[in-house]
């Protein structure tokens, strides 16, 4: 059967952003975060366009990812090159952050 | 066949009646050595249980001595430590929980020129160290040297934990490039540990030590494991080691042992 809307299919992606509570501050106490991209550092743009306050926490100046963020994509590990992986609809990301005390 | 004596039958009776586990796991505990670096939050249920088990040589690493604002959680030390060494005060209780236990004291701070001379008369390590630069430290050594550790770290609601088996799995470089610039993260004294999650993941570290010496179960390998007490979240995620790591990695370019600096965050 043709799909006549194929670009609605798309647009319709979701992945599922699980953001870490220390982060939720930022998020209006949101817990999950729902965003569209094709890839993580998409997905994670398109929530900071919509949550400013969480660019801070996880992108350096030069945009890079800060080094004691952790991003896991569907359970695993994303790491390294977390924000170049490919995303799918239903994804889930976690945000968490490396804990060192003791 | 394992000899008990009346005494250590009864003492160990709940590990000895357990399926699977029986006499021989309380055997491979009593010949087990285990090594603390650490005598706070994470290091003192972490030996107060593996004392009771009755791991036969535990060592307690620690240049600390005991403050008031320790006690609401580090619960080896009580009012009357304030002021004596964290390691020689640890000792002292968990020389009276279990006198069959031997335990050995390392009141300093363990650094690059020495860690190597701490770890490796031990099994398997704990580190209950309470910021990046002592982590990747204990990481890097271990790794080295071939010995199996417990990463651990704590932050108000929130634990997290790993089990590292040099050369067979992921280490702590293989998820983190390397000690993040100082201030990045806040630490227990800028915005609090609650006592009890730190009670919580230094127990599971002491879990996987006795896992690893009795060969029980799965251990805590190629995962991260978080929690987050307020929300009861206990999520465990999938890591794998990573080719590209510095250390264990196909062309690893960290040789040897340093103290790592923590740049101003960047």
């Amino acid at each position: 059967m043709l799909n006549r809307h194929p670009f609605k299919a798309i647009s319709a992606m979701s992945i599922s952003i699980h953001i870490h509570k220390t982060h939720r501050e930022h998020t209006d106490g949101a817990e999950i975060v729902e965003a569209q991209g094709e890839t993580i550092g998409a997905c994670l743009n398109d929530m900071v366009a919509r949550f400013p306050g969480m660019a801070g926490k996880l992108f350096t100046a030069s945009g890079q990812l800060i080094r004691t963020i952790e991003i896991y994509h569907n359970m695993k590990s994303a790491y390294p090159n977390e924000l170049a992986r490919a995303t799918q609809d239903g994804d889930e990301i976690h945000i968490t952050v490396m804990l060192a005390g003791g | 066949m394992v000899d008990f004596t009346e005494k250590q039958f009864e003492r160990y009776n709940r590990h000895i009646i357990i399926k699977d586990f029986g006499a021989e796991g309380q055997a491979k505990i009593m010949n087990g050595k285990v090594l603390i670096i650490g005598a706070g939050g994470l290091g003192s249920p972490a030996a107060l249980y593996l004392t009771a088990a009755g791991v036969g040589t535990i060592g307690i690493a620690d240049s600390d001595t005991v403050e008031l604002s320790n006690l609401q959680r580090q619960i080896i030390h009580f009012t009357d430590d304030l002021g004596t060494p964290k390691a020689t005060s640890a000792a002292t209780k968990m020389k009276a929980l279990n006198p069959e236990v031997t335990v050995k004291t390392y009141h300093v701070f363990v650094k690059a020129d020495n860690i190597q001379g701490i770890i490796q008369d031990y099994d398997f390590v704990i580190d209950c160290t309470d910021n990046f630069a002592a982590k990747f430290l204990v990481n890097d050594a271990c790794m080295m040297e071939g010995i199996p550790f417990s990463h651990g770290g704590v932050l108000q609601f929130n634990g997290q934990t790993m089990t590292i088996m040099p050369e067979k799995s992921a280490c702590l470089r293989c998820v983190f490039e390397k000690p993040p610039p100082r201030g990045a993260v806040p630490n227990s004294t800028q915005v609090g540990i609650l006592g009890s999650v730190a009670g919580l993941l230094g127990t599971v570290q002491a879990s996987e030590a006795l896992k690893f010496l009795t060969g029980a179960g799965e251990l805590l390998t190629d995962s991260m494991f978080f929690f987050d007490i307020l929300t009861m979240e206990f999520i465990k995620f999938k890591l794998e080691k990573n080719s590209e790591c510095g250390l264990c990695g196909e062309a690893p370019t960290i040789r040897e042992l340093i103290d790592e600096k923590q740049p101003d965050c960047d």
